[in-house]
């Protein structure tokens, strides 16, 4: 009986030591994306994207603040933030979806893995439904997390002025990489 | 008389040109070396973003911060530059150090407390945090 009692108190312990694993996270998200136009490339980064992963169902939530986006040339980022993702009225862009091909036992252990993701992308308040491949490398209780997709702007209702059509890509490169560590809250 | 106009003219566009190089290239805000708009705790900060979100941001965002807070965790994020984070009563304080002042941030020990002058950001309802960038570490 004592066993019995023993055993099930350590059971329940590791229900709850696995309960307490299930979410990984970071706030240093590094986010970053490319412009190729004739004229010039452009780039930002932004290391401050936030990005909570549930390791049970494969579910992801990732947020970034516009006006945390840094670009090479001070004008560059001023014309991003004031004329086209308009950041004082839309000041975040997020994503909310998941892991298709989740398996969930592939997180118990270290490993690398392709993933494809689906969720849904708002950027400048317009969200659509997106699809990305990337992939998942598990290393002793961190996740390294990497994925690029394009994005064409006029999806997402900004516009782009005839006079700069030389200088700003309609399809921007965006790419994510990110280190999740577990979540203990 | 038509030489004169057409002189006035290069100056013109010279002048239009030089002006648009200029803006073209015009260097980012010096955080560093500006002076803080505000002086204030994370605390009072953060309690401020939680009880009215659009007003703390339009009174906030875009300007130079320096405020106080106890430090939670130093980061390594993954191109090499650092993030601190400030944790309060209420909140979290995500601080991007200024990659371009290479300070000292091995120095900097976990729950100690530090001032911290920043551009602010904005406020992160994934994580509750607030964000600011081009931290400097004030004595």
């Amino acid at each position: 009986m004592k066993n019995l009692t023993l055993t099930l108190v350590f059971s329940l312990s590791v229900v709850q030591l696995s309960y307490s694993q299930d979410k990984y996270f970071t706030r240093t998200g590094h986010i970053s994306f490319f412009s190729e136009a004739a004229l010039e490339n452009i780039e930002a980064h932004n290391h401050q994207g936030t990005c909570i992963l549930n390791s049970e169902n494969g579910e992801i939530a990732l947020s970034v603040l516009m006006k945390g986006f840094e670009f090479e040339k001070a004008l560059m980022q001023e014309h991003f933030n004031e004329n086209y993702v308009e950041s004082h009225k839309y000041p975040k862009s997020t994503f909310k979806g998941k892991i298709v091909n989740f398996d969930r036992e592939s997180m118990r252990g270290n490993g690398k893995y392709h993933v494809s993701v689906e969720g849904e992308l708002t950027i400048h308040g317009k969200t659509n439904t997106v699809t990305s491949e990337g992939t998942l490398e598990i290393s002793d209780g961190t996740i390294t997390a990497q994925t690029s997709f394009p994005v064409t702007v006029k999806d997402y209702n900004i516009k782009i002025p005839k006079t700069v059509v030389n200088n700003i890509a309609e399809v921007v490169e965006v790419s994510v990489e990110l280190e999740l560590k577990p979540y203990n809250k | 008389m038509k030489r004169g106009l057409i002189f006035a003219g290069i100056i013109l566009a010279l002048s239009i040109l030089i002006f648009g190089l200029y803006q073209y290239n015009k260097p980012h805000r010096d955080i560093a070396s500006s002076a803080a708009d505000y002086r204030l705790s994370a605390d009072e900060l953060f309690l401020e973003f939680e009880k009215n979100r659009a007003t703390a941001s339009s009174r906030y965002v875009d300007k130079v911060i320096t405020f106080s807070g106890i430090i939670s965790t130093v980061q390594q994020n993954q191109t090499g530059g650092y993030n601190i984070l400030l944790k309060g009563r209420q909140g979290s304080v995500n601080c991007e150090i200024d990659p371009t002042l290479n300070l000292n941030i091995e120095n900097l020990l976990e729950n100690t407390l530090v001032n911290v002058k920043g551009l602010c950001v904005g406020y992160d309802d994934l994580l509750q945090e607030l964000q600011f960038k081009k931290c400097n570490i004030m004595p």
